[in-house]
């Protein structure tokens, strides 16, 4: 069955490190796709110099091999605004987090996955926790869950896994957040 | 990870169907969700999050509605304007977007919710300032600082910070304070390209909005609250009580007597000699007509402005247009030194304890998300290597 899944930028980052083919040519049953406003942000981030000093051959690679899909439907701008208003009410209902509002990024991926009925794959702490609110737990992916699926379609070995792992840290000074690694762990990886 | 849930308000959502003749178990099937689940939620008060947005688009729900159903807090921007046109929408926008910040991460003061006395219907400005002293506990408002700390610890944040580096300024004017409120919570903004002294009369000019909040915008409504701050910081009863000493000086016709009473006012009213010096011209002390006096006004004033701003002093650093003066800023010790830095400190807090994100934080204080990662990333690493020392 043809799956897409909408792709933040540091789970971008993290699947270029870990399977670069998984972007650069996406199976149809898990196909993770890139959107043309987190490629824009990826670019933004590339120029930061200090993170560019870090993940160069990660941003060249994504920037000059992986196409933005632009199958995704999007809002007029009028109903844009609109979209985005809501989702800053919605977020306002929420039980209280103590932590600060979304940004109009993470609302921008919110309303591309939901207006297109789509999963998002995203590491960030507030647009994972919006997206298991408002697209549902069940729609929202982070690193680990699509590493797992992509094993599970035979779409990656654990071997390219496993090895691609152990480059997160060194060389490119990458984290995976905790419950990507225990995930992972179940699943028989280990971390450098 | 399980969904999530939040509160509806019943009788608002009832009301919303019965507008648009559609019944609960039209709306559950039109949106996915089980009708018989979808009846309990409702009456037990509580939506599933991921419902939502289809329930908002079917519903087709206006702004109005959705904070009735969402029970919603509303957030209210009082300005305080040099000229009284309502603030272009981006200002309102970046302000309540700090607003809502600083509420959520000041968790610590979240309790502590403030509900003043409705006072919008008092016509002294003297009564508004007595009670606002009283359930502020504060007597005095001669020092920034302290009423800051005071404030803080009853719900009220004070948040000093530089209007024209954080976009709150419109093209063709400017915009000196203002206060915005959650209905449960009161938040002060006060630019800092202002002496103290200027600053705590717009401290307080703003706690008087807190306190009348059924006046809409006014050009009276500012003279009162500007005749509020002045009754806080320079009681109209000191001066009563000194009435005869105070004339005696003024009569003498001596400059050097007259510079010194602003002085003596400054020492124990705080404040600076211009504020006096507009003071005692509001009580009627100075005229206007007087030549002298009006040149110990005009000294007052030059002394005024010669007096270094706030944002000099605290805010030289703070320049998102350029990178490494603004990772200074972040990294000084002053920002958990000066209670003045309070908001700042809060943002800092909030990112070691990922309460804000890096995206927010670039959006917040317009600098590249890249380099506000990059910061991050230094701070946790900084938090990380403090807390495995010995």
């Amino acid at each position: 069955m043809s799956e897409v899944i909408v792709c933040d930028t540091n789970v971008a980052i993290h699947l270029t490190i870990i399977c670069p083919d998984i972007l650069k040519n996406p199976p149809s049953d898990c196909k993770i796709v890139l959107h043309q406003i987190v490629k824009t942000e990826l670019h933004r981030l590339s120029k930061d110099p200090r993170k560019s000093e870090r993940l160069k051959d990660i941003f060249d690679f994504i920037l000059k091999n992986v196409n933005t899909y632009t199958q995704l439907l999007t809002l007029p701008q009028d109903k844009q605004i609109q979209a985005h208003v809501r989702f800053q009410k919605f977020e306002e209902g929420l039980p209280e987090t103590n932590t600060a509002p979304s940004s109009h990024y993470d609302r921008e991926l919110l309303i591309l996955a939901k207006k297109n009925s789509k999963k998002l794959l995203t590491n960030d702490t507030k647009l994972h926790q919006l997206s298991t609110a408002f697209l549902g737990a069940d729609k929202t992916w982070r690193t680990g869950d699509a590493l797992k699926n992509l094993l599970s379609l035979n779409s990656l070995t654990k071997e390219t896994v496993q090895s691609g792992l152990m480059k997160m840290k060194n060389p490119y000074g990458e984290k995976l957040n905790a419950e990507c690694q225990t995930l992972l762990k179940e699943l028989g990886f280990t971390f450098s | 990870m399980e969904d999530i849930k939040q509160r509806l308000n019943k009788t608002a959502f009832d009301l919303a169907l019965d507008k648009r003749k559609i019944s609960q178990l039209e709306l559950a099937n039109k949106i996915g969700a089980n009708d018989k689940s979808f009846s309990r939620w409702v009456n037990d008060g509580y939506i599933y999050s991921k419902y939502l947005w289809d329930l908002t688009e079917t519903l087709d729900l206006d702004d109005q509605e959705l904070d009735e159903i969402l029970m919603l807090p509303k957030h209210k921007v009082f300005f305080r304007k040099k000229y009284l046109e309502e603030p272009p929408q981006e200002v309102k926008q970046q302000a309540i977007e700090l607003s809502k910040t600083l509420f959520s991460l000041t968790y610590l003061n979240s309790k502590s919710h403030f509900f003043p006395p409705n006072l919008s219907k008092v016509i002294s400005a003297k009564e508004v300032a007595d009670q606002i002293r009283k359930t502020c506990n504060i007597s005095s408002f001669n020092f920034l600082k302290p009423i800051v700390h005071t404030l803080s610890t009853q719900g009220i944040e004070v948040a000093i910070i530089p209007f024209k580096k954080l976009r709150l300024v419109s093209p063709d004017e400017y915009e000196t304070a203002f206060s915005v409120t959650n209905e449960q919570r009161f938040l002060i903004f006060l630019d800092s390209s202002a002496p103290e002294e200027l600053l705590i009369f717009n401290l307080c000019h703003e706690l008087c909005h807190l306190f009348r909040p059924d006046h809409s915008y006014s050009r009276e409504e500012e003279t009162f609250c500007n005749t509020v701050a002045d009754e806080l910081i320079y009681p109209q009863s000191y001066f009563d009580l000194r009435q005869e000493d105070i004339k005696k000086i003024i009569d003498s016709k001596s400059q050097e007597s007259m510079l010194n009473l602003l002085n003596n006012l400054k020492y124990e009213l705080g404040g600076g000699q211009f504020s006096s010096a507009i003071r005692l011209k509001k009580l009627g002390y100075f005229s206007q007509k007087d030549p002298l006096h009006k040149k110990i006004i005009d000294l007052a004033e030059a002394n005024y402005k010669s007096m270094p701003n706030v944002e000099t002093s605290t805010f030289n650093k703070f320049n998102p247009e350029d990178l490494n003066s603004f990772k200074e800023f972040w990294d000084s010790s002053d920002i958990y030194s000066n209670i003045l830095l309070r908001f700042f400190f809060h943002i800092k807090n909030g990112a070691i304890n990922n309460s804000i994100t890096a995206r927010k934080f670039a959006e917040l204080f317009g600098v590249d998300s890249g380099a506000a990662e990059e910061l991050f990333n230094k701070w946790a690493s900084t938090a990380l290597a403090s807390l495995k020392e010995p």
